[in-house]
């Protein structure tokens, strides 16, 4: 290489560095919102009577950070009561107490589990159903017709989970 | 004259380039990552001119054809479209970024590289219309950067020799 070219090379530079760190940096974040979403992806529905009457991203139970008194899980409560064939859904982010008089499901929900917590149905088959976490699992209170299902995710989830337990 | 054959020359280096790339099997499981090999052309194009303003011309111009060749010589009309796509976005973002002097051509490579896949994922979901090809982008943008060191550390052993063949006058 003679003089003249080795003027008219070329070397990596700060800025260089600069660019290649950022561009990696954006790589990851867009990474962590992308797929961190995703896996955060499943849905919970509460409907009564075939109505939808709650609806939310799994993950956001966590945001209520309470502990709850049971368990020691961070997540939150819909107490859901009944009047004149209507069910009034009401959201809290520490077990409520039991209303008297009247009908009522208490759900907890937390990113990884939903359980029926309490309710007064005469079977109690939903209170003693065990939590769901994975997309396409559902409580149904046959009684009071209230379905809390969860939907997405990836469906291997419940292949594993049923293996753990 | 002498500067329109110069320029019909890189044209054909850069479309046996797309050839080459053609040849290479990139199958990693992600569509769309390539070394991109021709934008080594575009590079030198525009590091070796006299002024950027000229030199991002004629990249632009041999780049332009050498995608529409290789287009109906190596693919489809849809490469065409996506080569495009990422071809605009890279090179308007690499024409900019050169007139900055603290970046060296691997700086801007990089950049290049990145922009393409940024470009090229834009393009695919308004092809495919969904977002779901947005979960790739941390992936391309990754393999734009690593794609773009290596043409740009390449661009830069290459540019010495490249300005002594007498391709360009100073």
């Amino acid at each position: 290489m003679d003089r003249k070219a080795e003027e008219t090379k070329q070397y990596m530079t700060k800025a260089d560095v600069v660019v290649i760190i950022v561009c990696l940096l954006a790589a990851f974040i867009l990474a962590v919102c992308l797929w961190g979403s995703r896996k955060q992806g499943k849905m919970l529905y509460i409907s009564y009577d075939g109505e939808t009457i709650v609806t939310m991203k799994l993950g956001e139970a966590a945001d209520g950070s309470k502990q709850s008194a049971k368990s020691g899980e961070p997540g939150i409560y819909y107490l859901i009561t009944y009047e004149e064939s209507r069910a009034i859904p009401v959201r809290y982010e520490e077990r409520p107490d039991i209303p008297a008089g009247v009908s009522y499901n208490l759900v907890y929900i937390s990113p990884e589990k939903v359980r029926m917590e309490a309710a007064d149905c005469r079977d109690q088959i939903c209170v003693y159903h065990r939590p769901i976490g994975s997309g396409g699992d559902s409580i149904i209170c046959l009684p009071h017709r209230l379905v809390v299902e969860i939907t997405g995710g990836e469906q291997q989830d419940a292949i594993l989970d049923g293996m753990v337990k | 004259m002498k500067r329109t054959a110069e320029l019909g020359c890189l044209l054909a280096v850069a479309l046996i380039l797309s050839y080459v790339e053609s040849l290479i099997p990139f199958t990693i499981g992600i569509p769309g990552i390539k070394l991109g090999l021709p934008n080594l052309i575009v590079l030198l194009l525009l590091y070796s001119a006299k002024t950027p303003a000229v030199g991002a011309r004629e990249a632009l111009l041999v780049n332009g054809l050498r995608i529409v060749l290789a287009g109906f010589l190596f693919g489809s009309l849809y490469s065409i479209l996506y080569a495009l796509a990422g071809a605009v976005f890279s090179f308007t973002v690499m024409a900019a970024v050169r007139r900055y002097k603290g970046l060296s051509m691997l700086g801007v490579s990089v950049l290049g590289g990145v922009f393409h896949n940024i470009g090229q994922t834009v393009t695919a979901m308004a092809v495919v219309e969904t977002s779901a090809v947005l979960y790739y982008l941390p992936i391309l943008i990754v393999a734009g950067v690593v794609t773009g060191a290596v043409l740009g550390f390449s661009g830069m052993e290459l540019l010495p020799y490249f300005k002594r063949a007498a391709i360009v006058r100073e």
